[in-house]
């Protein structure tokens, strides 16, 4: 229970203290994301195929044509996101996580020490990333040869089963963000890259409860935006407007991104409290 | 600032990218898909809470689908080489598909001419586009069928014999279109009444499937045209020929495994040849096995129909009854054979004195079967049942409710070819009702909007010998020198010109 605590403490507090300056670099990020679903939605234009249509086929020829390339965007999209998060994110959420210790070690946050200590831990945070990403794939092949098909055999075929599978995929999902989600921290600490990797899922094992809970209490906004693209993509494509895609993806990167802020900084207040806890 | 000069780095590729004419295209391509998906919800948004548009709602959708022509011009995009050429095939038939459906739309909104324009726009873009090409030949000739422009339809039909090879199958389930086009003119020619000329579409027809016989082609296109060409024998009376190509279709599905299932065909083939024999006793035993030993295939439906008819001409007409209600009890049968099965049920039941039946049966066929031969004469059988019977005025009142019924079915269709079979039973009538202003009226119906059509002809000299009969020998000439001018080559022609040449003769000179 007192992890609970402090987690709902870490949680309030990372609400309360939000500051642009630490937000950035997820801004960073997002805005390349911005501008790849940009490009996506303009492929009327040579410089939008150009940008965007090398990308979307990586996925499926049917994605460089109207009205598939919306349908196929969202794994598209998925892709560009894993991409970012391992080659940009790998410096720019240690950038972030720096900035925000930087007041409790008492260094300027913007000062070349900051940049120092998230690049010292682009590394870990990349390999952290790479383990955290296969574990989904696993999931992922697992969730499709295992509980889809006995929620598809037990549920009638309609929404409600694929609701339930999507709701199950999500949840293990958050589960294996969750174990990972002290890496980067423990990374920015100063942490040898052994220590960091291992200690961060050690520590992310311990705290599990609690960091699965600060996790859902975030992402759940971005996840009711992201919903109907995952589970009804053909349908907002050929009853809505397959534009509408471009449009809800972009508000899911926008989400996303204060969302990821606020994890990693609530589960950083988290893992303090966790080591120095108060009487 | 590293992160804008990246930025600035990125976008002068894209710019430098995007000038490349495989991206161009790219884009032109996406461009027309989704113009073309517009168009496509245009249409149900507009069709929505109508079951049957009218013209005006019609010709709105078809703009819709008329706008990715107007946007994109030939060539579409500039460049060589052979992605270039994929795109521009690409676009190419984004555009033309886009105008087909346009096509069929003024077809639906009785434009037959807007119709044909689009068609054969289509056919200018298709180039190397076989597909294509194939698509535009036939909306061609579905837009000159509705403008009773028959001889050019065939014209056009005979082309893609021609100009498309048909294509091998990879089942039998499969069959390429093309091999349909002799009979589609067989049925247009034996449509418009043309008796003489459904025997050359006959022979034109054979000739074609022997022509791909000499090529030798792969065992399943193979089997399919020795089907299609002992058919067209059988039609033709030459049953020795049929008996002889279902002598090696047997022999050819015997060695190919992937042929047993051409075993009904052949047996119904080989009892329909019996049948033209006049071996009458061998050809009922033979379509009975096969309603026994297949009775799931469409041959089996085929074989009840046939049995009854040559039971009937054995004097069984309680086995053709059976036969009869056998095949019309099955479920979703063909509307070609039901039509003939009902149209015999009835004859067969009015010559057992159970006329209430038969002219039940009879009021029923207009409705079931509207576009069939059966459809046409059964209101006619109706009224000529009364006349055998003298009683005038039934028979008076029967010729009224055929008329009502041919207006009807005229309404139901009016670009169907049927439309002017419909109108020439509707002079049929009033003339047999002597009713003569009416008869003309049709006459002039039919000169205006089946105009091309064969059977014009047959209602002009009709026409003619009613205005002679009534005195109006100036209107009857009219119509006489209307076959010359329009139908010169038909086989009227000579009788009218001596006609029109004694009645110049006679016409004293001032």
């Amino acid at each position: 229970m007192g992890d609970f605590r402090s987690a709902r403490a870490g949680i309030a507090e990372a609400w309360r203290d939000f500051r642009w300056l630490e937000y950035r670099p997820f801004l960073w990020m997002t805005l390349a994301e911005l501008l790849f679903l940009f490009l996506a939605s303009n492929l009327t234009t040579p410089w939008g195929m150009a940008g965007a249509g090398w990308i979307l086929r990586t996925v499926g020829e049917p994605a460089v044509h109207y009205p598939a390339s919306f349908l196929y965007l969202v794994s598209a999209f998925a892709r560009v996101e894993s991409v970012l998060f391992a080659l940009a994110g790998s410096f720019l959420i240690p950038l972030s996580l720096a900035r925000i210790q930087a007041p409790m070690i008492g260094i300027p946050p913007k000062g070349p020490e900051t940049v120092r200590r998230a690049w010292r831990a682009y590394p870990v945070t990349l390999a952290g990333y790479i383990l955290n990403v296969a574990l989904l794939i696993a999931w992922e092949y697992l969730l499709g040869v295992g509980p889809r098909r006995w929620i598809a055999a037990s549920l009638p075929a309609g929404l409600n089963g694929e609701l339930l599978i999507w709701g199950l995929g999500m949840l293990v999902a958050f589960a294996i963000a969750a174990v990972f989600l002290y890496v980067p921290i423990r990374a920015v600490e100063g942490s040898k890259f052994g220590d960091a990797l291992w200690g961060g899922i050690r520590e992310g094992l311990g705290a599990f409860g609690p960091t699965l809970f600060l996790v859902l209490v975030f992402a759940w906004p971005a996840m009711l935006l992201l919903a109907p693209l995952q589970i009804a993509p053909r349908l907002i494509v050929s009853r809505v407007r397959p534009e509408l895609t471009a449009i809800l993806l972009s508000l899911v990167a926008v989400a996303n991104s204060f969302v990821n802020y606020f994890i990693f900084a609530a589960a950083s207040r988290l893992h303090w409290l966790m080591r120095d806890p108060k009487p | 600032m590293i992160a804008p000069r990246r930025f600035a780095i990125a976008f002068a590729c894209i710019a430098l990218l995007s000038g490349c004419s495989q991206l161009e295209g790219m884009a032109t391509r996406y461009r027309a898909e989704r113009m073309v998906w517009d168009a496509q919800r245009r249409e149900t948004q507009l069709r929505i809470g109508k079951q049957a548009p009218d013209s005006m709602t019609l010709l709105r959708i078809r703009a819709e689908y008329q706008k990715p022509r107007q946007t994109f011009r030939p060539p579409f995009i500039e460049g060589q080489g052979w992605r270039v050429e994929k795109l521009r095939r690409d676009i190419a038939r984004q555009v033309g598909k886009s105008e087909l459906t346009a096509s069929r739309i003024a077809l639906l909104a009785r434009r037959p001419d807007l119709a044909l324009e689009s068609a054969r726009w289509v056919t200018t873009i298709a180039d190397a586009d076989t597909g294509l090409q194939r698509e535009s030949d036939l909306a061609t000739v579905m837009a000159l069928r509705a403008l009773h422009r028959y001889d050019e339809a065939v014209g056009i039909m005979r082309g893609m014999l021609d100009r498309y090879p048909p294509l091998a199958p990879r089942s039998l389930d499969q069959e390429d279109a093309i091999l349909g086009v002799p009979d589609g003119i067989i049925e247009l020619r034996a449509d418009m009444g043309d008796s003489e000329k459904v025997a050359e579409e006959r022979a034109y027809a054979a000739a074609y499937y022997r022509k791909i016989l000499a090529q030798h082609p792969p065992p399943l296109l193979e089997a399919q045209v020795r089907s299609r060409l002992s058919r067209t024998l059988l039609e033709m009376g030459d049953a020795n020929a049929a008996f002889e190509e279902v002598g090696t279709l047997r022999k050819l599905a015997q060695r190919t495994p992937a042929l047993r299932s051409l075993e009904p065909e052949l047996l119904f083939t080989e009892a329909r040849i019996r049948g033209t024999q006049k071996d009458y006793k061998v050809a009922l035993a033979m379509y009975d096995n096969l309603v026994r030993t297949h009775p799931a295939s469409s041959f089996a439906a085929r074989s009840l129909l046939d049995g009854a008819i040559i039971a009937e001409r054995m004097g069984d007409t309680a086995g053709a009854v059976a036969r009869y209600r056998a095949l019309l009890a099955r479920p979703n049968i063909d509307p070609g054979i039901g039509a003939v099965a009902s149209y015999r049920l009835a004859m067969v039941k009015d010559q057992m004195g159970n006329w209430d039946e038969a002219k039940q049966i009879l009021e029923s066929i207009p409705t079931k079967y509207p576009k069939s031969r059966a459809g046409v004469e059964a209101p006619f059988a109706i009224a000529e049942h009364y006349d055998r019977s003298r009683q005038p005025d039934a028979a008076k009142a029967a010729l009224l409710k055929a008329v009502d019924t041919y207006r009807s079915m005229i309404g139901f269709d009016t670009v169907s070819s049927y439309a002017a079979v419909y109108r020439w039973n509707i002079l049929r009538a009033y003339t047999a009702l002597q009713r003569w202003q009416d008869a003309l009226a049709t006459v002039d119906l039919m000169a205006e909007k089946d105009r091309g059509a064969p059977i014009v002809v047959e209602a002009l000299f009709e026409g003619a010998r009613i205005a002679r009969a009534t005195g109006d020998k100036a209107r009857s000439n009219l119509y006489l020198q209307r076959i010359l001018f329009e139908y010169p080559s038909s086989p009227r022609a000579a009788v009218v010109r001596k006609v029109l040449e004694a009645d110049a003769r006679k016409t004293p000179k001032p």
